[in-house]
């Protein structure tokens, strides 16, 4: 009772321990030279790489791309991979993945994490847009990923998961997802602090929480770069949500209208999204996507960020 | 024998059951035993009581802060086609629960250790970063500023609850959440940690399953025999989710999120969130 937390910050108690230790494995930084967003730093070890390839993005646009890869193609157990990212001022970074990062299996209970310290100057963009995690049966994953930014910095950010290798009838069958995303303004206001967290060893098991559904999808706007796309979004979402709940409400009404007939198997929508502002400006949205294939998801990603065109270059997850 | 003297001879039967003479019990029962200490074993009625009394008013439906205002996401489940009848009403209200136990419990255990306006500050700033949803988090807010609001006029003897309403209305308004206030409250009143954070998923619970008999999902029979079936099964939460440090905080249940933040798209609702 008689702790003294005075000294020390509860937001300093909150983030003990996730963040340190572990080795760097990369580092990369983009700046505006010359009045166009370029590389300035990039280094990474193994088992990392980032790919930046030049000339992908035509000539009027003003982002670096970069895909962030590695071997293997996800991260096996017992391994970290911890990087960071940071954008300069007034310049624009998008990173992708060429594929689903999967999580294999667990060995000896180990556990695979990633780890990613992201800041964005003022003015700055970071596009943080990749393929979904996809957790093999037994495997164990946790990943954080921390964000910085200046007051008139923009972020946006997708992070999903999908059940497992449904076709080898993995679903749900992972031991462990954890999922953190601390978005900071100026390093101590927090924004957005969210934290998901999967465990198969509790009741009820994951795949009783999840029911049909096979992805869940959280992505996240902020900035005046991507105020309208933000706005564009929470309308569609809206109305989207709507569309579904509503309909659903029609047809369930005319339903209880004949009490003597069994009632019908829990049949839930096959997809749903929501979303919510946060910030004390509300200049944060959130949304919340779950469905019953990676395919509808994709197609609704695709949906909602097509308006990033004109500021990165290309249509976010097209080719999928 | 005529039916009273049945009676007694029931009654009797049964007070002898706590191996009480049969004088004795013969007394008791025909309401001339006025020394009631022979029938009175533990600690005295004064010392075990008053805690009793603390925590079951909080846990009052007469007590105002206005939780029956909310369903947790139910309504929207239910109108989703998530929750459709008892089973999926039961597997709903069993996995809120765990989200509930896996987001808030900290708080309300974090503000039960350290019952100050400062701590509190620092936790209701910390929490509301961590509601994501938007119907979530205004549901707690405003649970907490009915909680605030009637436990700083009921339990007038603490100077604290009153600086804490201060802050309320100071020009950097700090909007109360419920869980951390929770917490903060219990500790106040010298309710243990434990029960705080047992309480606090009784009244989530209460919450669900009472909406759900207004929602007609199920009956008010059916939904107290939930009570019981899901009190033992939060009892297996609590020995998991108790007593946790505020980085361990995090949701398990993302589905109720997506749900619950389309709330405000219902065409008809009856609930706040």
């Amino acid at each position: 009772m008689d702790v003294d937390i005075g000294s020390v910050s509860l937001m300093d108690l909150l983030l003990k321990n996730q963040i340190e230790g572990p080795k760097l494995n990369g580092s990369l930084r983009v700046e505006r030279v010359y009045g166009k967003s370029s590389t300035t730093r990039s280094y990474a070890t193994y088992p990392l790489q980032f790919m930046i390839p030049k000339k992908a993005l035509p000539s009027h646009v003003d982002a670096v791309l970069v895909y962030a890869l590695t071997f293997g193609g996800g991260i096996v157990s017992g391994d970290c991979i911890f990087f960071e990212l940071n954008v300069g001022a007034d310049s624009t970074m998008m990173l992708l993945t060429q594929g689903f990062t999967n999580v294999y299996k667990s060995v000896e209970g180990k556990m695979s994490r990633h780890i990613l310290k992201c800041s964005v100057e003022s003015g700055g963009l970071l596009a943080l847009l990749p393929d979904s995690v996809v957790c093999f049966a037994t495997a164990r994953y946790s990943q954080v990923q921390r964000f910085n930014l200046a007051p008139d910095a923009s972020l946006v950010l997708v992070d999903w998961l999908t059940s497992g290798r449904i076709a080898r009838g993995e679903v749900w069958n992972f031991e462990y997802f954890k999922s953190t995303n601390h978005v900071y303004i100026q390093e101590d206001t927090p924004l957005l602090l969210d934290s998901v967290c999967l465990d198969d060893h509790l009741s009820p098991s994951v795949s009783e929480r999840m029911g049909d559904y096979h992805v869940i999808a959280m992505i996240f706007i902020y900035g005046p770069r991507l105020a309208e796309l933000r706005k564009l979004v929470q309308s569609n979402v809206e109305k989207l949500a709507g569309g579904i709940l509503n309909n659903r409400r029609r047809t369930s009404s005319s339903r209880a209208d004949q009490v003597q007939t069994p009632k019908q198997n829990p049949s839930a929508p096959a997809f749903l999204a929501s979303c919510s502002t946060v910030g004390p400006l509300g200049d944060g949205l959130v949304i919340r996507a779950a469905a019953t294939t990676t395919r509808s998801m994709y197609g609704f990603l695709r949906e909602q960020l097509a308006t990033l065109e004109p500021i990165l270059g290309r249509f976010p997850y097209a080719d999928n | 024998m005529t039916t009273e003297q049945n009676s007694t001879n029931a009654a009797v039967s049964r007070a002898e059951d706590h191996n009480l003479s049969r004088e004795c019990a013969l007394k008791l029962v025909t309401g001339f035993l006025t020394d009631v200490s022979v029938i009175t074993d533990g600690p005295p009625i004064v010392q075990s009581g008053s805690m009793d009394w603390t925590t079951w008013q909080l846990l009052d439906s007469l007590f105002p802060t206005g939780g029956f205002a909310h369903s947790y996401g139910l309504e929207t489940a239910y109108q989703g086609g998530l929750v459709s009848d008892c089973a999926s009403l039961e597997r709903f209200a069993v996995n809120s629960l765990q989200n509930s136990a896996g987001l808030s419990l900290p708080f309300v255990f974090a503000g039960n250790k350290f019952p100050n306006t400062e701590c509190w500050l620092e936790l209701n700033k910390i929490l509301h970063a961590m509601l994501t949803n938007h119907v979530a988090r205004k549901a707690s807010l405003t649970q907490g500023s009915a909680l605030l609001r009637t436990a700083s006029t009921v339990f007038t003897e603490f100077p604290e609850l009153k600086k804490m309403r201060a802050c309320s209305y100071a020009p950097t308004a700090t909007t109360p959440h419920h869980a951390p206030l929770f917490g903060v409250l219990c500790g106040l009143l010298g309710v243990d940690a434990v029960t705080a954070q047992r309480s606090y998923l009784f009244m989530g619970l209460r919450d669900i399953l009472s909406a759900a008999t207004r929602l007609n999902i199920t009956g008010p029979l059916e939904a107290a025999k939930l009570q019981h079936q899901i009190a033992g099964v939060t009892e297996t939460l609590l020995t998991r989710y108790a007593n946790r440090p505020l980085q361990d905080s995090y949701s398990t249940f993302p589905l109720v999120d997506t749900f619950q933040g389309a709330h405000d798209q219902l065409f008809s609702r009856m609930f706040c969130s």
